[in-house]
């Protein structure tokens, strides 16, 4: 079940409350009041003051590794973009941004984040990894490019992606995201490693022709 | 005349130097018209050398005077350029700026120089700050050590050295000097034995008030004077920083601080424990709680190598300091409270930690203080998020994640502070 405007704002207000356990929490967000009268079935996030952008290196190609093996560092720039100032992101390039609001997710909802049609038109695509699992707390990665054919001057605290949520069907705590990204306000790439099924696909035929 | 050529030869590198740093990303304006303003400078410099007299004397003259800048203003570039270092924490330097400004505002705002300030990192283990620059009026500078820029626990150490900006500001050394210089010779005639033992050439003389005073006496108090003028610059900074961010300000000084032996006593400081003794008599004095076990993290330093006069002196130095504890506790007191700067709160620290307990960013704080009060108690709390540690297989890996995720949130909650505060048109 996807919820809407009105369901937000009370599951946010609730999470206001002192001594709620298990809060939905979005900070900062827009007037509770004005979320609930949106009569929208999502709720729009905005755009944080952090940027990674990855950089040409000596690095050959960047390999996923076997479980335990060091990961490889990829070159990469951090940037901060404070309030006020504009992020240029040119045609063809690629930049991860983060969104400015902290979200936590209780343990029996999920959510989904996708672009907002107004920018995909101008060419600024969200992309990629979109779903939020239960229990995530942390701000999101967003994965942009500019595949226009002009620069797009973005402005840390616009109005950048809009997250669905939904309830799932049974509260499990045990079973909530313990994600690597949990409890980041910068935005991270992540470790990537196979997994033990393609470990098992991957050393099978090493060396066979 | 080579000896202009090669002094303009300097002035140009640096100036060469400059302009390859204008092209940094600065995140705030602040450290690009720092830079700005000691391009100015250099290029001053360069203008007066052009313009030498051609007596090589005044020649001389002018080279050395030209060039006193790159002394001065070379360290301050390498600070500039750290100031664009991501790692650095940036969501608090508009929060500071704002603390600054009101402590600083009423008196800089008379000279027509609005409060500036860049924070930065450098490469030794100690906070830094640099005061009176002719170059930068009205300019505030913090750096945290380099390997600690990005955490914001230590960011109430910046209180101490907001403390060295308003000791200049408002002129506290001129207004210090004659009491204590007063209490000096007091001292000296109360303990005429100890005087005459240290200084032994003129043990033959009678002592008296004026002839202390007067030049054939002064020599023999001068160090005393500017040593206990040095300490209770760095006592009244300790207690700002300690009056702006209560308790936090104790956790972050013992965590950089203690046990600190590798050097001797420096005679600028008080020693070790004394200063530790001088924070606890003010965190009583300003009704904030002392960490558990505060002193017993301390140890004195070794005793500095000095000569029998000087050990007298830095010991009239260190009384005359013990004397005018109240003064320097108290104008530390009256000047936060004139720039109304709100007192740290233990109920809305309190209500942060609990937030912090859910992972979550606390909302409508009231200052950047509870912030930093509700991160060391989260901090120093063995079962934070214990919950998650049941799922970590590796106790080391879950405390450094657990370490990096309070660091987030504490800055993520600072971020939101200034947001509510843009927000509300108070920025």
């Amino acid at each position: 079940m996807v919820l809407k405007g009105r369901d937000i704002a009370k599951l946010l207000k609730k999470g206001e409350k002192p001594g709620t356990k298990d809060p939905f929490v979005i900070t900062p967000h827009a007037d509770v009041e004005e979320i609930a009268k949106s009569g929208s079935a999502s709720i729009n996030l905005r755009l944080g003051t952090w940027f990674v952008t990855l950089e040409r290196s000596r690095m050959r190609a960047w390999e996923i590794k076997k479980k335990g093996e060091p990961q490889q560092q990829i070159a990469r720039a951090e940037h901060y973009i404070p309030f006020g100032n504009v992020y240029l992101l040119h045609p063809r390039s690629f930049v991860l941004g983060i969104t400015l609001e902290w979200i936590r997710l209780p343990s029996n909802f999920a959510a989904y984040v996708i672009g907002k049609s107004s920018l995909g038109r101008r060419g600024l695509i969200i992309a990629t990894a979109t779903g939020v699992h239960p229990g995530f707390k942390g701000c999101l990665t967003l994965e942009l490019s500019n595949v226009g054919e002009i620069p797009v001057a973005i402005k840390p605290g616009m109005e950048i992606c809009q997250i669905f949520i939904h309830k799932t069907h049974k509260k499990d705590s045990k079973y909530i995201d313990r994600s690597q990204f949990v409890g980041s306000r910068k935005p991270r790439l992540g470790d990537v490693t196979l997994d033990e099924f393609a470990e098992k696909l991957t050393l099978s035929q090493e060396g066979n022709p | 005349m080579r000896l202009l050529e090669y002094a303009s030869g300097r002035i140009n590198s640096v100036l060469n130097e400059i302009d390859q740093l204008e092209g940094c990303e600065f995140p705030y304006t602040h450290s690009s018209d720092a830079l700005r303003k000691i391009k100015s400078s250099f290029e001053d410099a360069l203008q007066y050398l052009k313009n030498c007299p051609e007596d090589p004397e005044s020649a001389m003259d002018l080279c050395a005077t030209s060039l006193g800048i790159l002394f001065r203003c070379l360290p301050l570039l390498g600070f500039i350029l750290r100031s664009t270092d991501v790692r650095n924490s940036f969501e608090v330097v508009r929060p500071l700026l704002h603390i600054s400004e009101k402590l600083i505002k009423p008196r800089t705002e008379t000279g027509k120089e609005k409060t500036k300030l860049i924070l930065s990192s450098e490469w030794s283990y100690s906070p830094i700050t640099y005061h009176e620059i002719p170059d930068l009026p009205g300019f505030v500078l913090i750096g945290l050590p380099a390997p600690e820029s990005e955490n914001p626990l230590l960011i109430p150490l910046s209180g101490h050295e907001l403390g060295h900006a308003l000791w200049n500001v408002y002129r506290l050394k001129e207004h210090l000097k004659p009491k204590f210089q007063e209490e000096i010779v007091n001292y000296i005639m109360n303990n005429q034995e100890e005087y005459k033992q240290a200084f032994p050439s003129i043990s033959q003389i009678n002592l008296s008030t004026k002839d202390l005073l007067e030049s054939a006496g002064f020599p023999t108090w001068q160090h005393a004077s500017i040593w206990v003028l040095e300490q209770a610059k760095e006592t009244f900074c300790d207690f700002i920083g300690l009056r702006l961010f209560g308790t936090s300000f104790l956790h972050a000084f013992a965590y950089l601080l203690s046990p600190n032996v590798s050097s001797p006593r420096s005679v600028k400081y008080p020693q070790a424990l004394k200063r530790v003794k001088n924070l606890k008599k003010a965190a009583v004095k300003y009704g904030f709680d002392i960490p558990d076990n505060f002193e017993d993290m301390f140890k004195d330093r070794p005793a500095p190598f000095l000569a029998k006069s000087e050990k007298f002196q830095l010991t009239i130095a260190d009384n005359v300091l013990e004397k005018n504890m109240d003064v320097l506790i108290d104008k530390a007191q009256a000047l936060i409270r004139e720039a109304n700067i709100p007192k740290p709160n233990i109920e809305e620290s309190r209500r942060i930690y609990e937030r912090f307990k859910l992972i979550v960013p606390a909302e409508k704080c009231k200052g950047l203080a509870d912030i930093l009060n509700a991160a060391w108690k989260a901090y120093n709390d063995p079962n934070l998020w214990e919950n998650m540690e049941k799922f970590e297989k590796e106790k080391e890996k879950f405390e450094k994640k657990k370490e990096r995720i309070l660091k987030d949130l504490v800055l993520k909650t600072i971020e939101v502070f200034e947001v509510e505060h843009i927000l509300k048109g108070d920025a």
